[in-house]
């Protein structure tokens, strides 16, 4: 009998717990969902330096371009919306790599999230930066905002500089048919 | 008729070569080994400083840096004792803004003067307002590090350029200080085994052309 009896109560302490388990998971799911519908910001994804450089030597029709940021620069967080519109209007294939302290991907998201960054966003996740830098371009000092853009036929360039608009869709344009 | 053609030839060769070594000047500054020229800037105390002011020093730290990048911010006081650490032993700090005022106001020598001051900086914080001289050294970022060793009176050999060390966020979790192997180095009579590191910094804000 006092077999049986404390039985049942692990029963139902199990039938609560996975109650309680399921009817958390729904709420959770269901706001997450709502925030997702609120804004179809990108989550940032750590990426090592090996899967950047394949990411590099992917093909495409179009020209792609990968600009490096952080959430504390001005100069930067000034000209995304530029490269944002370039992805919106398919007239590039943009990517956000965020150079920010791998420990600090949270400012990156915040940013990404209030300014509506569809485009693919990355973290680099290495502080190696004597390693990395040469590899994305020999001609990189390392000061940020810097984009390499490649042409359709796989050639790279590379800018140290920030872009104003009118001349971002000029290096795009001219690029396109290289 | 002939020699017309080569004159004309001779003379868009003489223009392209000049043009070349123009733009190779501007765009590429110094490279490590390479002698760096002396200046006269304009310090927050109202004052001229050059190297030539600096009779007994072996060296320089020249760093670009400024007020406002996070990375040079982070790196403040590290440059602030790199001062303490290697003046008294010949190899003072020099800081130069070489920040567009117009493009960043809180770069003016003012802020400078008042950065300085909270923060006891023990070096010069010069502004390079042509920004002409940031350009002959070739710096891109703040903060870029040149270590310069004083061989003669006005011959100043780069002996390293870029980082301070390989950790902008923490000091205390730097492996390698390069400025300071480097500087070992050549107190000690040797060349510095590294020469050149990069790190991530912030893109200087020049003037509009």
């Amino acid at each position: 009998m006092f077999y049986w009896n404390n039985a049942t109560s692990k029963l139902s302490k199990h039938f609560y717990a996975t109650f309680v388990f399921t009817y958390m998971r729904t709420v959770l799911v269901l706001s997450l969902l709502s925030i997702a519908s609120l804004t179809n910001a990108q989550d940032i994804e750590l990426i090592s330096v090996e899967s950047l450089d394949r990411l590099i030597a992917k093909k495409s029709d179009k020209v792609q371009v990968y600009n490096f940021w952080a959430s504390w620069c001005g100069p930067c967080v000034k000209e995304m919306p530029y490269f944002e519109e370039l992805n919106s209007s398919k007239s590039a294939d943009v990517v956000f790599i965020s150079l920010d302290f791998p420990e600090d991907i949270q400012k990156a998201q915040k940013l990404i999230t209030k300014k509506s960054i569809e485009s693919a966003t990355y973290l680099l996740n290495s502080t190696n930066y004597d390693d990395y830098i040469p590899k994305i371009s020999e001609a990189w000092s390392g000061a940020i905002p810097a984009t390499l853009f490649i042409s359709p036929s796989g050639k790279k360039y590379f800018y140290e500089k920030a872009f104003e608009k009118s001349e971002l869709l000029q290096v795009v344009e001219n690029l396109s048919s290289k | 008729m002939k020699k017309t053609i080569l004159v004309i030839t001779g003379l868009l060769v003489t223009v392209a070569v000049l043009f070349v070594n123009a733009t190779d000047a501007n765009v590429n500054g110094y490279d490590v080994g390479d002698y760096a020229k002396d200046f006269s800037l304009k310090n927050i105390d109202g004052k001229t400083v050059s190297l030539a002011d600096y009779s007994s020093a072996k060296g320089f730290i020249v760093i670009f840096t400024c007020n406002t990048c996070p990375y040079a911010k982070a790196y403040e006081q590290r440059i602030i004792e790199l001062d303490k650490k290697y003046a008294s032993k010949g190899f003072p700090v020099i800081a130069i803004n070489p920040n567009d005022v117009s493009k960043q106001p809180d770069d003016s020598m003012e802020k400078m003067a008042e950065r300085a001051k909270d923060k006891g900086y023990t070096f010069p914080y010069l502004r390079d307002d042509s920004q002409e001289i940031t350009k002959a050294y070739g710096a891109t970022k703040t903060p870029h590090v040149y270590l310069l060793n004083k061989e003669a009176s006005d011959k100043y050999k780069v002996e390293y350029i870029g980082a301070i060390d390989d950790s902008p966020r923490e000091a205390s979790d730097a492996k390698e200080k390069y400025v300071e192997d480097a500087i070992d180095a050549l107190l000690s009579g040797k060349k510095p085994a590294v020469t050149s590191k990069r790190a991530i910094g912030c893109t200087i804000k020049w003037k509009d052309a």
